[in-house]
């Protein structure tokens, strides 16, 4: 590109000179203004975003935005039926939480038989021998004490007493307890009847006694075993009871 | 290790970056919008305090450029490089404060804000010639309208393209072009009869915001 004559030298220094002008240096007091301007607006992002639990860079100086026309009156409807609707889950998932008796794993092998709660939601209880032997005396002595005759012996049934699962301490019941009858308050939450599946005789309760398991306090009920007078099915429940919706902690059959 | 990426290639990097941060802020980050402004802060005052002529109108305008930019973070197109989108936001400040003050179009730099523009030092006669040079250039620029001022600022001082001049002033490109020409004509036209007043010795040691000429004037006189 060429230029007039009178310009060019000019323009000849110019464009360097322009390119290569220093920038002037950003005073302090100016940079610490920056700072401070940023570091409000900061604020106000955050302080917005918590009052409208969103987060987003309009913060609070902007405000909420509104709805324009026609939205306007249809979003608490909207928000109406979102509430209700999570409402109704939350009260849905609540009932299945309390329908259902928590059963950990026994120590007493699998399930072989799906018995039923009085009033409640079935859930596997195990009607495999107990092998443990604490476990075995504890139920001996409920039966004992409320059921007689009853010959209760640890290690009868397998013989095999040290293949218990449960390597927990079992402080049961040492000295005196005490007992429960099925109609205690105080453990109102245990069924006196668990309903057998279809075609079997109830389980009644012959006996209850409180005490501890694996370190909690714990009931252990004893039930008749169908019709077999030999054996009795003994559940462990947890204590406190939760409202009639008692949790399983083990269960199995033991010689009567 | 390796050696530096070209100049091409870490305007690349730095636009990433730029776009992380803005992302970032969007998303919530707190530090980040902080950190992209420092990025670019030093060459934001340049450009206000050129354009609006005064450090504490050119502090207010960059001030407010910079709580505008942080409210309006999430409406970045992102066709853009951030750097641009900044730089628009700053001269739209400058324009809305000399707006404000009804300034005129043409600002003088006064005296006591010469501090700002870094000083070479004297010690030789080519750094005489070039501090001199910068200070009538500055003053130069500061005389031009302020259309074609900020169209030489954006391409022959900052060093953006013609496109990029043209989406950070949000006029067309040969509008830059045009506007670039007629103040690069003025600001040779000003360059040469600042430093070579008719029938008297070159101008030396002038301070912006001082006229040379009237300066060359009074002491004539």
């Amino acid at each position: 590109m060429t230029m007039p004559e009178e310009i060019s030298p000019d323009m000849a220094e110019l464009l360097p000179a322009l390119s290569q002008l220093p920038r002037p240096e950003l005073p302090p007091e100016v940079a610490a203004r920056l700072d401070a301007a940023i570091a409000r607006a900061v604020a106000d992002r955050a302080a917005s975003g918590a009052a409208q639990g969103v987060s987003g860079p309009q913060g609070a100086s902007s405000g909420p935005r509104r709805a324009p026309g026609r939205l306007r009156w249809r979003l608490p409807r909207v928000r109406t039926f979102a509430l209700g609707a999570v409402a109704a889950c939350a009260v849905a998932a609540l009932a299945v939480s309390l329908s259902s008796i928590q059963t950990p794993e026994t120590t007493t092998g699998p399930s072989t038989e799906q018995n039923s709660h009085q009033q409640l939601v079935p859930s596997p209880l195990s009607t495999a021998p107990v092998t443990d032997p604490a476990l075995l005396s504890w139920a001996a002595s409920a039966l004992q004490q409320h059921v007689s005759p009853l010959t209760a012996q640890t290690g009868i049934m397998n013989g095999d007493s040290g293949a218990s699962s449960s390597s927990a301490p079992f402080p049961y019941p040492s000295g005196p307890q005490a007992q429960f009858g099925a109609s205690d308050p105080a453990v109102s939450c245990v069924p006196g009847n668990l309903v057998s599946p279809a075609g079997s005789a109830p389980r009644q309760l012959l006996s209850s006694v409180s005490g501890d398991y694996q370190g909690q306090p714990a009931e252990l009920s004893v039930y008749t075993n169908g019709d077999d007078s030999s054996s009795a099915l003994i559940v462990v429940f947890a204590l406190p009871c939760r409202a009639g919706h008692p949790t399983v902690l083990a269960s199995g059959v033991v010689p009567r | 290790m390796g050696e530096p990426p070209p100049p091409a290639a870490r305007q690349t990097q730095d636009g990433d970056l730029d776009r992380e941060l803005l992302a970032r802020h969007v998303a919530g980050d707190p530090e980040a919008f902080g950190e992209l402004f420092t990025r670019h802060r030093d060459r934001l005052w340049a450009v206000a305090l050129r354009t609006v002529g005064n450090p504490e109108d050119a502090a207010d305008a960059l001030q407010d450029a910079a709580v505008s930019a942080f409210r309006a973070a999430d409406r970045f197109r992102g066709d853009a490089q951030v750097g641009t989108w900044l730089y628009r936001i700053v001269v739209n400040s400058c324009l809305d404060r000399l707006r404000r003050r009804s300034a005129h179009p043409t600002v003088a730099i006064p005296e006591e804000h010469s501090q700002f523009w870094s000083a070479a030092g004297r010690s030789s006669v080519d750094q005489m010639d070039q501090r001199e040079l910068r200070i009538v250039l500055e003053q130069a620029l500061s005389r031009l309208p302020l259309d074609q001022r900020l169209a030489v600022l954006a391409v022959d001082v900052e060093g953006l393209s013609i496109d990029e001049a043209a989406e950070a002033l949000g006029i067309p490109g040969g509008t830059v072009k045009s506007r670039c020409a007629r103040g690069r004509g003025r600001l040779a036209t000003m360059l040469r009869e600042l430093r070579n007043p008719p029938g008297d010795t070159p101008v030396q040691g002038t301070t912006p915001g001082q006229s040379p000429v009237s300066d060359k004037q009074r002491g004539a006189r």
